[in-house]
């Protein structure tokens, strides 16, 4: 079959970088094309150059449907040609309905004098929405859809009567935002519209789905193309050695972790919205994970933690002693550090610098006298940024112009410089490249060695085996399960989660108690 | 931990190679010719004006007379637009100071017929105190937008300001003393100067070297991120309010004591002048940040402005022209730079 989209000597300088050198790839219709690799390998600036937002080098070609494009493309060059880009932020408008997002793009059907002929709009919207599965209503404004259902929306307008076919689509780190659960959906609607005959190019850090969907993949390392595979030519393992000339292993050797037998966090008959009746401890350089779908309440449990929310019911303990923190600050007095679940959203000011976003946790060890000194925060960050790898190393730096895993490691870093007794970390490698990944598992890891209580929430089981020494397993706001040492595997974890409440698998005595089912379903 | 091969091409290290050597090495401040001219440009327009109206208008403009007419002319906006200052950096509006100005100037001049001075400035700033309060209750603790908020309390103040003036201008039994306030001069520089510069000290040490400072930006940068590092985001942004309308107040007692009058006429014309300063000063020294210097050289800048053009004997049309001028051009000029820095 001839392919839809034809890349050929693709480079690209800047200044006197070379971010990009002669990449060759080809994507068949029909076919998803995942591209892999590191930050800073040269991935966005692929599609940016497709997007036409960066001229490429002289001597790269692009060849679409047989046809050789004019170089450089432009926005309006690559839409019309049929290239679609979607990202993993989902422009959408949000005080505007389904149905209004759909018609922005393709344009309103009109009658007489101009006016929207609204019942056909309708009619339409609920044609496209039925096309990519979604039983949405199309009045409903989109402000109330959940992530995947965005997400969904987003493929959905890019398609002409609810056919993709001839189209070549970028799907940029399509699921980072979410769980898994709603992440089949969205797998279920490319595997569609590949069946349609669109080419699709992946971008992914999640290498499992990577695997799963992908006919092709291409690893690109350093701006250049450093393996290529077919389907089920290659393992999780090849792919990483691929894209860091190492193994994942060598990355990140996990220590034997030592815990140790003083209890520093401990809550008691925690109640809220979605958790019932929770009890757990974690002791003293013990990282516990916490797993569970979304809307299983693990955040929730956070956010009691660190402040945030109040719960219903139930007590919490720091070292023996009672806490209860009404605000954040509370909580951060008592020695709570908290990452949050969307670091866009509450872990950065992206308009504030490096060092401003690192010292806003604490900023009495350079206040003297009521005055905060610019110098020893300059100082006191300069050794933070070294240590957690942070970069650019500028602390002037505003954080927006940070890569997804630097703003990640500045919100891991200015909680661990503080030394938190506990430290709740809710999602935090989530759209993170593989390299920024291990390294905040090792600051983790570093942060219990110091003896905080950790508790690492998340959606991946593969994280959570990996990174806790114990996990529980939520389910509805109730531990269905606690795994500890051997048991603790990635298939145990997702196995547990969909086990029968009432029959936990592995359960210690150590510290966990089972909710009371029957007392809670009143 | 084996990196080898993972060389991350970090462009954003990287100078361009006309930055001058020196600054290569700086650890904050401007490092291109750029962003040098990003951060002083309006200083280097305000000086080059300065300049050129003293060679046109050698005999009356580069005199202390006339400083001193233009700065103490322009104190009652300076003062409004610093006190309008705090909210916007928490990114928040408050439009209720124009009315605030008028308000607080007639009841200065009520209060100070039948009492002390300073009972009357101290109900005075009291009652604006309490007002900012409830603005800052509504939009922190109720959710109401703050341009509504404060869009409301400003025709609620303007009615107030109606009601206790009767409509009327007050001028009667305004004692010497208060008249005192507004128009003698300290060491030959006149008292509003002074209160002003003085005022502007105090908001830019705390806004550049106090931990409240900093605690303020990070609410205006991503208020939800500052509330879980432990910055108490809703004091902080009632006290925004707060602050405004006093600020405010204080410069309604300031034009009442210079004018020996109070009028629900003057501060409302006030209100879009302060907004142009906070706005034209959020371009400048420290581009892209709601600062105290680039308020009060945007200020500066129009005031210089315009006098030169007036005492050239410019049309009374060419004021509001080179006012609007001036915010748009800079605006411009200065988002194309943070693009170009961001590039």
């Amino acid at each position: 079959m001839a392919p839809l989209l034809q890349l050929a000597g693709l480079g690209k300088t800047f200044g006197d970088a070379r971010v990009l050198r002669d990449v060759s790839l080809e994507v068949e219709p029909g076919q998803i094309h995942a591209l892999i690799g590191a930050n800073g390998s040269g991935k966005s600036t692929l599609i940016k150059i497709l997007a036409g937002f960066h001229d490429p080098d002289d001597g790269s070609e692009i060849t679409f449907n047989g046809t050789k494009l004019d170089l450089p493309l432009t926005e309006a060059t690559s839409k019309a040609t049929g290239m679609r880009f979607i990202h993993q932020d989902a422009p959408l408008v949000d005080t505007l309905s389904v149905l209004e997002n759909l018609s922005l793009e393709a344009g309103y059907l009109t009658g007489f004098g101009g006016h929207i002929r609204w019942r056909a709009e309708a009619k339409r919207a609920r044609r496209t929405l039925e096309s990519v599965g979604l039983s949405i209503d199309p009045r409903r404004l989109v402000s109330e859809l959940s992530a995947s259902e965005r997400m969904m929306l987003c493929i959905a307008r890019e398609s002409e009567n609810q056919d993709w076919g001839g189209r070549l689509f970028v799907l940029d780190e399509p699921t980072a935002a979410l769980p898994s659960e709603e992440a089949e959906r969205v797998f279920a609607l490319v595997e569609r519209v590949r069946a349609q005959g669109a080419g699709i190019i992946y971008v992914s850090h999640r290498l499992g789905e990577v695997l799963r969907l992908a006919d092709r993949i291409s690893v690109l390392r350093d701006g250049a193309l450093a393996a290529r595979f077919e389907r089920g030519e290659v393992e999780q393992e090849g792919m990483v050695t691929a894209m860091f000339g190492t193994t994942e292993d060598e990355l990140y050797e996990a220590p034997p972790a030592v815990v140790g037998t003083k209890t520093r966090l401990e809550l008691r008959g925690v109640r809220g919205k979605r958790l019932k009746d929770l009890s757990c401890s974690v002791a003293e350089g013990e990282i516990v994970g916490v797993y569970g779908l979304l809307g299983c309440g693990k955040s929730e449990l956070g956010r009691f933690v660190a402040g945030v929310q109040r719960p219903d019911a139930g007590t919490m303990e720091i070292d023996g002693k009672p806490v209860k923190p009404s605000n954040v600050r509370d909580a951060i007095d008592a020695g709570v550090g908290y990452v949050p679940q969307d670091r866009r959203e509450a872990g950065v000011a992206a308009s504030m610098t490096i060092r401003e976003n690192l010292t806003l946790t604490d900023l009495t060890p350079f206040t003297r006298f009521g005055r905060l000194s610019a110098a020893s925060e300059r100082a006191g960050v300069k050794p933070l940024i070294e240590r957690f790898g942070i970069k650019p190393p500028d602390p002037e730096k505003r954080l927006g112009q940070l890569s997804g895993g630097n703003q990640q490691k500045v919100v891991m870093a200015k909680w661990l410089r503080c030394d938190p007794v506990v430290l709740v970390a809710d999602e935090p490698t989530a759209g993170v490249d593989i390299q920024s990944k291990h390294d905040i598992y090792r600051f983790i890891r570093e942060a219990a060695e110091g003896g905080a209580a950790v508790l690492l929430l998340s959606s991946e089981a593969e994280e959570i085996a990996f990174a806790s020494d114990r996990a529980i397993v939520l389910r509805d706001g109730e531990v269905i399960a606690e795994l500890s040492g051997s048991r603790l595997t990635k298939d145990a974890v997702q196995q547990a989660s969909f086990r029968e409440t009432g029959q936990p698998a592995g359960l210690d005595t150590n510290g966990i108690k089972i909710g009371d089912g029957v007392r809670d379903e009143h | 931990m084996s990196t080898s091969g993972t060389q991350v091409v970090d462009r954003d290290l990287e100078l361009p190679d006309s930055a001058p050597p020196h600054w290569r090495n700086r650890k904050w401040g401007p490092k291109t010719p750029g962003e040098w001219l990003a951060a002083y440009g309006a200083v280097v327009v305000l000086i080059v004006l300065v300049i050129v109206f003293s060679i046109l208008i050698p005999s009356t403009y580069p005199t202390w007379r006339n400083a001193k007419a233009i700065l103490t002319s322009e104190s009652t906006v300076l003062m409004v637009s610093l006190g309008l200052l705090v909210p916007a950096i928490v990114g928040e509006f408050d439009l209720s100071v124009g009315t605030m100005v008028a308000f607080t100037s007639i009841e200065m001049a009520l209060l100070c017929a039948s009492m002390a001075w300073p009972f009357a400035l101290a109900i005075t700033l009291l009652s604006a105190i309490t007002i900012g309060f409830v603005s800052g209750f509504l939009v922190v603790k109720v959710g109401v937008n703050s341009f509504i908020t404060t869009l409301g309390m400003s025709t609620l103040l303007s009615g107030g300001a109606l009601w206790i003036s009767g409509g009327k201008t007050i001028t009667e039994h305004i004692p010497q003393s208060v008249l005192n306030l507004g128009q003698k001069e300290l060491l030959g520089i006149p008292l509003p100067i002074i209160y002003v510069a003085i005022l502007a000290i105090i908001l830019w040490y705390c806004f550049n070297h106090m931990p409240i400072g900093r605690k303020l930006y990070a609410t205006g940068g991503n208020r939800t991120a500052a509330e879980l590092a432990g910055v108490r985001t809703k004091r902080l942004v009632m006290s925004a309010f707060v602050v405004s309308a006093g600020v405010a107040a204080l410069a309604g007692v300031l034009t009442m004591a210079r004018s020996g009058s109070g009028s629900p006429s003057v501060g409302p014309e006030l209100l879009l002048p302060a907004f142009a300063a906070v706005f034209l000063g959020s371009t400048t020294i420290i581009p892209g940040r709601f600062n105290v210097v680039g308020n009060v050289v945007g200020v500066l800048l129009l005031a210089v402005g315009v006098s030169g053009l007036q005492q050239l004997g410019a049309e009374f049309y060419v004021v509001p022209l080179f006012n609007g001028g001036v915010l748009l051009i800079a605006v411009v000029i200065s988002r194309l730079l943070a693009k170009e820095r961001n590039a």
